[in-house]
């Protein structure tokens, strides 16, 4: 772990490619609930990664390259929305007082937290092999290893074996956070 | 007033501990859709996590987030922040010297005989990724170790050479003109890698184990280094002065492009190119050019190179720290992390050998945390004792 963020911090492209899977999709869906437009999102996320790469920013953990990631995406969101004089997305739905009072800071986090989930969780998934993948999907949605082997032509024995690989690769890598390993597929 | 800077420090900390947060709810989540019978456990988290937790734990909501994002193309993000740097670099490099520069590569493949792992002292106890460091050996007889070497500048007699803080030599002729050239060494061991700059503004990045001989400056009508192992060529362009790659398996004549050359056996060539074009030349054999994407491929011996299209990210990955395969054989892979990581590799069984594997991995990860993760997709079994590692069946 303290290996990613040691190439994260010379600006390696291993650990670069590794920061965009893990964090940029979840940082887009968050600006883009305040800026309200794909591109716009996409422009903020990109940006606040482009400031980083030409800054001399050390990060020491990942908990704290975390938290600047949500916290510059979030700034620079809602800078634009009031630059550009619109009260909308986030600001509308949570209300103006978000801004001012720190109780409601709450919701912003929480958002935060639920993305960084959902885009960690499924980073791992997609480096599954695609018959692995589509295994672990349909058992996520309760479906039978029956079911699961009529629609992929494959016996019921290999979609028990690919299930209990893939699970304990998505576990493995789960677990030890963001590592420094990139992928690996399995023939 | 104190409140008031009591309430900014809670929300510092409160992005602080969104990784926390996440990985609590991550855990939770992966025992309730990633375990055979998923036990009935109960999230006490806070009652933030806990909301995350139930919206997340309904199968149709995350696949809803899942779709969101998927809106939302990382690797296509990262490639334009690299185009970015590269069209820098390129500026930066171009006002330095009118010419332009191209991109060209070429590749030595070689498959090492497990005789050659042998003669390595097995004394080191920990396995390490390699790192960046090399030994300059001056004409004059002159070594210097640039492991630990900071920014430094030497002189020589017949220019200057200049190694920067993050290891970049850079070598520039001085004003009187010398009578030939003289050659220095630059020799990387197994483990290391290195990044140079030539005085004609070519970079080259060397691999583990390699050997490249060259001038501080290029007199006469060619730019001629020569070159044992490994090594990626930037060749700077200049049409007057073809760049000239020797090797004991044959030459590699630069046309104007960059290019990664390997030469590890001294009786096979691979040569791969990734843009402009090369020519291969040996001996009697006629002049053989390659366009972008080609591999050449010869063993000495034989009666013809082979020419084929091939993936060149695969031969070139490696001057980007990365290790990257496809469909590649076990024995292959492991001779490569043997180079990096200073191993000597003992299959247990010959059909071990032939198992494939694909993947992109980071070549500065801890050798032991690749293997493991080869050992998941796969049914064999790595054994690490000092730096020697055994591939078994696994039971």
């Amino acid at each position: 772990m303290e290996h990613f963020i040691e190439n994260v911090n010379k600006k390696r492209e291993g650990a670069w490619s590794e920061l965009y899977r893990r964090f940029y999709p979840a940082l887009c869906n968050y600006a883009l609930k305040i800026v309200r437009d794909a591109d716009v999102a996409e422009d903020v996320v990109q940006d606040c990664f482009i400031k980083i790469w030409d800054s001399y920013i050390q990060f020491e953990d990942v908990p704290s390259l975390t938290a600047y990631l949500f916290r510059a995406v979030y700034t620079r969101s809602l800078n634009l929305v009031r630059d550009l004089g619109y009260a909308q997305g986030l600001h509308e739905k949570w209300g103006e007082k978000m801004l001012e009072e720190q109780e409601e800071m709450d919701p912003v986090i929480e958002i935060a937290v639920e993305e960084d989930v959902v885009n960690k969780f499924y980073a791992i998934i997609d480096e599954l092999s695609e018959q692995q993948r589509e295994v672990v999907l349909m058992s996520m949605d309760g479906a039978k290893v029956k079911e699961i082997a009529e629609k992929l032509h494959i016996s019921e024995n290999s979609v028990k074996t690919q299930k209990k690989r893939a699970y304990a690769y998505v576990r493995e890598r789960l677990g030890e956070g963001l590592g420094a390993i990139l992928f690996l597929l399995f023939s | 007033m104190c409140s008031l800077i009591e309430k900014k420090h809670e929300i510092m900390k409160d992005w602080k501990n969104i990784a926390s947060r996440s990985k609590r709810v991550t855990d939770y989540l992966k025992g309730l859709f990633l375990e055979e019978e998923s036990p009935e456990s109960t999230f006490t988290g806070d009652p933030m996590e806990e909301r995350i937790v139930e919206r997340l734990s309904r199968a149709d909501y995350l696949r809803q987030k899942r779709e969101e994002q998927r809106r939302f193309d990382a690797d296509a993000a990262f490639g334009k922040l690299k185009r970015r740097n590269r069209r820098r670099v390129m500026i930066r490099v171009s006002s330095v010297a009118a010419s332009a520069a191209i991109l060209l590569g070429v590749i030595w493949l070689f498959q090492m005989e497990p005789e050659s792992v042998k003669n390595v002292p097995l004394t080191k106890k920990v396995i390490v990724p390699g790192e960046r460091k090399a030994v300059l050996v001056l004409n004059d007889g002159r070594e210097l170790d640039l492991k630990e070497t900071r920014a430094t500048r030497i002189e020589t007699a017949e220019g200057v050479i200049h190694i920067d803080s993050v290891g970049v030599i850079r070598s520039e002729e001085s004003g009187e003109g010398v009578a030939e050239d003289s050659y220095n060494k630059l020799i990387i061991p197994r483990g290391g890698e290195y990044h140079l700059v030539l005085s004609d503004g070519t970079n080259v990045w060397l691999n583990s184990e390699t050997e490249l001989r060259f001038p501080i400056h290029f007199k006469g009508d060619t730019r001629q280094v020569y070159l044992k192992g490994e090594a990626y060529f930037d060749v700077k362009t200049n049409s007057g002065k073809p760049f000239i790659v020797s090797t004991a398996a044959g030459d590699v004549k630069v046309l104007g492009t960059a290019f990664d050359v390997e030469v590890y056996d001294t009786t096979r060539i691979v040569a791969t190119l990734e843009r402009g074009a090369i020519s291969y030349v040996h001996e009697s054999q006629p002049e053989i050019v390659l366009r972008p994407g080609e591999q050449l491929a010869y063993k000495l011996g034989n009666d013809q190179p082979r020419v084929s299209k091939v993936n060149t990210r695969l031969y070139t990955a490696w001057k980007d720290h990365l290790f990257c395969f496809e469909e590649q054989r076990l024995s292959e892979i492991m001779t490569i992390l043997a180079r990096w990581y200073d191993l000597k590799v003992r299959f247990m069984s010959e059909e071990l050998k032939s198992v494939e594997l694909s993947g992109t991995l980071d070549k500065y990860a801890d050798v032991s945390q690749l293997l493991r993760l080869f050992e998941l997709g796969t049914n064999v079994k790595f054994e690490i004792e000092g730096n020697v590692v055994t591939v078994k069946k696994a039971k």
